[in-house]
């Protein structure tokens, strides 16, 4: 075999052996996908960033996650208003978004109440949005419609113009999002009671019968 | 001396290279994950980091993935060297290797199985890969012999 050769094989191998070793480390070190929590459980504990009301030191935590266009989500509005209004000394409640993709203004009404929430309204226009929900649901218009929200819950609607499209709304959005698919959450709303995935409750006397039992059962 | 023409088919020695990157690449990897300390993803199996943070993994005080490393680096190098060399020497060695790699392979299942009670897939595909670099050091070695 001539020079050449040799030096051309031996000097391939070194190289296959130098890629296959970045590869690998690279591959070992990289960051880590966080895989879905099969479970049950929320993959995402509460932090500052949530919107979380009621009791400071709760006995029970209870989380939805939701879209403000889902007529299902809608429907639970009053009934866990209710219930919150019950026991809000007692549990904290907070809302996680959860777009589904074929609603065309989930989106765009959960960046409207995060934008609202940059001013500490956040809960006023949740509150707006669920109420007023057939209003806006298939209008091409939604933006406008929810710009309206903000100035009767009495925001500034030039800030909140700014805020609704900004980055740092969109990618709470998309956190709460990408939290609730690895918690694996197949339908809106989920509702986790201290970080354990419930069934939906069918009535008032359902919901309030978990959260009772929570309550009892630490 | 006369040299001894001895071919070995180009399929074979092509497969051992390939096997032994594969090994080397895996065995790499796992010694990445060891140094940095991070956890091994496992699917197919349960127990990956069960295995490879038992005390089991360590052999003479360097552990398993870095004898891993040095193994099929051993065996891509003594393949090319016999491609490079054609020695019979070298070619003798190549089965001796590879029979030491499929033994020691043998007994680190026998240990997931029946010491640890657990199985890591990137192990399990290291035995897969020694096991097959074994029935191809069996093929030169019958070469050898004929």
């Amino acid at each position: 075999m001539d020079t050449q050769k040799r030096v051309i094989i031996w000097l391939s191998a070194l190289l296959v052996i130098a890629i296959a070793s970045i590869g690998a480390y690279q591959v070992a070190t990289g960051p880590r996908a966080e895989l879905p929590r099969k479970d049950g459980t929320m993959s995402l504990a509460l932090d500052q960033s949530d919107w979380t009301k009621g009791a400071k030191t709760p006995k029970v935590t209870f989380v939805e996650y939701s879209d403000f266009q889902c007529p299902a989500c809608g429907a639970y509005y009053p009934m866990l208003e209710e219930m919150f209004a019950e026991y809000k000394d007692q549990i904290s409640f907070t809302y996680r978004h959860f777009p589904l993709a074929q609603h065309k203004n989930a989106r765009s009404s959960a960046y409207a109440s995060e934008a609202a929430g940059k001013q500490g309204k956040f809960w006023e226009m949740a509150d707006m949005l669920f109420k007023n929900q057939s209003e806006w649901s298939e209008e091409t218009t939604a933006p406008t419609i929810f710009e309206g929200y903000a100035q009767k819950i009495g925001i500034n609607v030039e800030q909140y113009k700014t805020d609704v499209k900004s980055d740092a709304v969109k990618a709470k959005v998309d956190r709460d999002l990408q939290s609730g698919k690895l918690s694996l959450i197949s339908h809106t709303p989920t509702f986790f009671i201290n970080g354990k995935m419930s069934d939906n409750p069918r009535s008032k006397e359902e919901l309030k019968a978990l959260i009772e039992y929570a309550i009892t059962h630490p | 001396m006369p040299s001894r023409i001895l071919s070995i088919p180009s399929w074979v020695i092509w497969a051992i290279i390939v096997l032994a990157l594969i090994g080397f690449t895996d065995s790499a990897f796992l010694l990445a994950k060891r140094i940095s300390g991070a956890p091994i993803p496992c699917f197919i199996t349960s127990g990956c980091d069960t295995v490879s943070k038992s005390p089991y993994s360590i052999l003479f005080g360097v552990p398993l993935a870095a004898w891993g490393v040095i193994f099929y680096l051993g065996i891509g190098f003594l393949t090319l060297l016999y491609v490079d060399t054609k020695s019979l020497v070298v070619a003798k060695l190549i089965p001796v290797a590879t029979a030491l790699g499929f033994l020691s392979s043998a007994y680190f299942v026998y240990i997931q199985k029946f010491k640890i009670g657990a199985f890591c897939v990137y192990c399990i595909l290291s035995a897969l890969v020694s096991t097959l670099l074994f029935v191809l050091g069996v093929t030169i070695w019958k070469k050898l012999k004929s």
